[in-house]
């Protein structure tokens, strides 16, 4: 499963590229201004998961998908191409957590 | 001897049939000295001649004397006995049946049954051997060999025919099965198939009808002399041959369809059928359709059993035709439905998670209002609720622009795609580069909302996969085409090769063959991508 993407770590810049949901990972790719990007982040790096929709938290006028980081990174993501998909995209960050963390579980 | 073995070289040259016959037929009347000879072929129904060749009668005789010898008499008694007959005198015969008016006379007679391995071709007769004489054993003698050189011939000419015709229904086979895998349009697959068993079977009419509805059928194709006033024309399955071979699932030749009560009279009236062969289309023992011949073009208008196994080749590839066809559209069908039912879904998990929630915060801001302790507070609360109303206003705006932006219904798809492009190259940083040929002009919705969803779809995937610094979109008209070209300097790809892209394209693809457009994609990677797409205008 991927998404039309902005993203921004840290307030810094914001690039636009895929977000895809990997088995342990959720990847960032894309280019900014010709340069390529990739960013990895493990599920069981995420501290905290949700959804932004105050002035500052928002990318472009858009509500975002709030990501803290283990550490104290934050990412936002904020969806293109269609409604309803920041709600999507939440769920779905949450059930590839959940399966992954049970992969990892000791039996 | 010398004359037989030069007659046999010179039949070796032949190349026709009828030519090598007619040889036979000249050289049986030299060597015997016979002053008329003639040799007759049975036609494969063994009801008439196909074939009769004279030497000694003159084309004027020849058309005064009318109609062919029917096997009758004499020369009847060749055929059944199987063995050469000489006669003194014709008319003392008492098997004879008389000559036609206009027939030369003819008294000594010397008649050869043309057989080949117990099989009847015909019979070669010589008549009024020269100086009046009776035919001799060796006049008989040579007349056999010439005559099984005839019967030779003949079954040489059958068999080639034969193989002949095998070559074409195999070739025809050939091409229809290609066809099943390469035509995607059921009623061009459903004309070839109709149109190929029509040259075979050399039946003047071939129709294909389809259920339609509740107990009728519909001509989905028909080929031949006046069928095009079948084409999309109905009948009821009770009522109709057709549908009554449909509901017993089972073949039947009709001799005479102004006979059987059965028959759709009234079709058959209008096209002026006369015989029939209707065989079922049966898939996974469902039967999904009809496929009627009509008429042979040949003196005996019925159809044999050799059409009719002909016929049923071609049902059981028009059957698979029609089911893949059918199965296809049920599967479009439950993605198009599957695809509802997500931006449903999508809608209003939207609705309840945002609208919901900003209106909820809209309420708490009122409250907030209301309980202000003085009007400073009360003013500060005011513009946090206003900002709060401002933006939920934005984001209900968004949301209807992202399900169907009113410019498009409102102004057309050029407008429409300005704004896109210019809000996809405000969002994403992307340059976008739009330029349009129609000028003012509005295209019908369906094909304006069809091009909006594609360039939608592709600037998307621009975003996804491309890492892309430019992307073009150009909109223009020719010759009864609207076509969209959309081109980015991106990464490209092999087409078909990544599963997320697959699936994007495979959604643009239903959407243009919706409105009977084409589209194309051309990637290479580092070369990046365009998609045209080409959509015929009403």
């Amino acid at each position: 499963m991927s998404y039309a993407v902005l993203w921004s770590a840290n307030r810094e810049s914001i690039h636009a590229g895929r977000l895809a949901l990997l088995p342990s990972s959720l990847l960032l790719e894309g280019s900014t201004s010709g340069d390529p990007f990739r960013y990895e982040i493990g599920y069981d790096e995420i501290a905290e998961l949700g959804i932004g929709r105050a002035q500052s938290e928002r990318i472009r006028g858009r509500p975002v998908v709030v990501i803290n980081k283990v550490g104290g990174e934050l990412l936002r993501v904020a969806t293109l191409g269609g409604a309803g998909l920041l709600g999507e995209l939440v769920e779905q960050v949450d059930a590839a957590r959940r399966c992954a963390g049970s992969r990892a579980a000791p039996r | 001897m010398r004359a037989l073995v030069e007659a046999g070289i010179a039949l070796s040259s032949e190349l026709s049939l009828d030519a090598v016959l007619q040889r036979i037929v000249e050289v049986a009347s030299d060597l015997t000295g016979a002053r008329y000879a003639a040799l007759g072929v049975i036609d494969r129904s063994g009801t008439g001649l196909e074939r009769f060749l004279t030497t000694g009668v003159d084309p004027e005789t020849r058309a005064t004397i009318g109609e062919l010898p029917r096997g009758r008499g004499i020369l009847g008694v060749i055929i059944r006995d199987a063995k050469p007959l000489r006669l003194h005198d014709l008319s003392d015969d008492p098997r004879a049946v008389g000559l036609p008016p206009g027939h030369p006379p003819m008294r000594t007679f010397l008649g050869v049954p043309i057989v080949l391995r117990g099989v009847a071709y015909g019979n070669l007769y010589l008549t009024e051997k020269r100086g009046g004489e009776d035919f001799g054993e060796e006049d008989e003698e040579i007349v056999t060999m010439l005559a099984a050189q005839a019967a030779v011939a003949i079954e040489n000419a059958r068999l080639y025919e034969s193989a002949t015709r095998w070559s074409r229904q195999l070739e025809s086979l050939n091409e229809v099965g290609n066809a099943l895998v390469t035509e995607t349009k059921l009623e061009r697959l459903l004309a070839l198939i109709a149109e190929r068993l029509r040259d075979l079977l050399e039946a003047r009419v071939v129709t294909v009808a389809l259920p339609y509805g509740e107990g009728e059928l519909r001509f989905a194709a028909a080929v031949g002399e006046g069928a095009e006033a079948l084409e999309g024309v109905t009948t009821t399955v009770r009522g109709s041959k057709a549908g009554r071979v449909l509901e017993r699932k089972r073949s039947e030749r009709v001799d005479s369809l102004i006979d059987d009560p059965e028959v759709d009279q009234e079709i058959a009236r209008r096209l002026r059928f006369r015989t029939g062969l209707f065989v079922p289309l049966v898939a996974r023992d469902r039967a999904i359709g009809t496929i009627a011949a009509h008429d042979k073009l040949v003196p005996d208008s019925r159809f044999t059993d050799d059409d009719l196994r002909l016929a049923e080749t071609f049902a059981s590839r028009a059957a698979v035709a029609v089911d893949l066809s059918q199965r296809v559209a049920r599967d479009a069908l439950r993605r198009v439905v599957a695809a509802q039912e997500l931006e449903r879904r999508r809608l209003a998990r939207e609705l309840h998670d945002e609208t919901g929630q900003a209106l909820t915060s809209v309420l708490l801001g009122l409250k907030a209002v209301e309980e202000a302790a003085d009007p400073a507070e009360m003013r500060a609360a005011s513009a946090e609720l206003r900002e709060l109303v401002v933006q939920t206003l934005r984001d209900v705006r968004r949301l209807a622009v992202e399900l169907r932006p009113k410019a498009l219904d409102d102004f057309g798809l050029i407008p429409a795609l300005e704004r896109l492009t210019e809000s996809f190259a405000e969002q994403t940083g992307i340059a976008v580069d739009f330029e349009s040929a129609l000028g003012d002009e509005r295209l019908p919705d369906e094909i304006g909302t069809a091009l909006y969803r594609i360039v939608q779809e592709s600037l998307t995937n621009v975003v996804k996969h491309a890492r892309a610094t430019r992307v073009s979109v150009l909109v223009t008209r020719r010759e009864g085409v609207v076509a969209a070209v959309i081109e980015d300097d991106g990464t490209g790809f092999d087409p078909g090769q990544t599963r997320d892209v697959g699936i994007g394209l495979l959604g643009m693809r239903e959407r243009v063959a919706l409105v009977d457009g084409r589209l194309e994609v051309e990637s290479r990677h580092g070369a990046g991508t365009t998609i045209l797409v080409e959509v015929p205008l009403p």
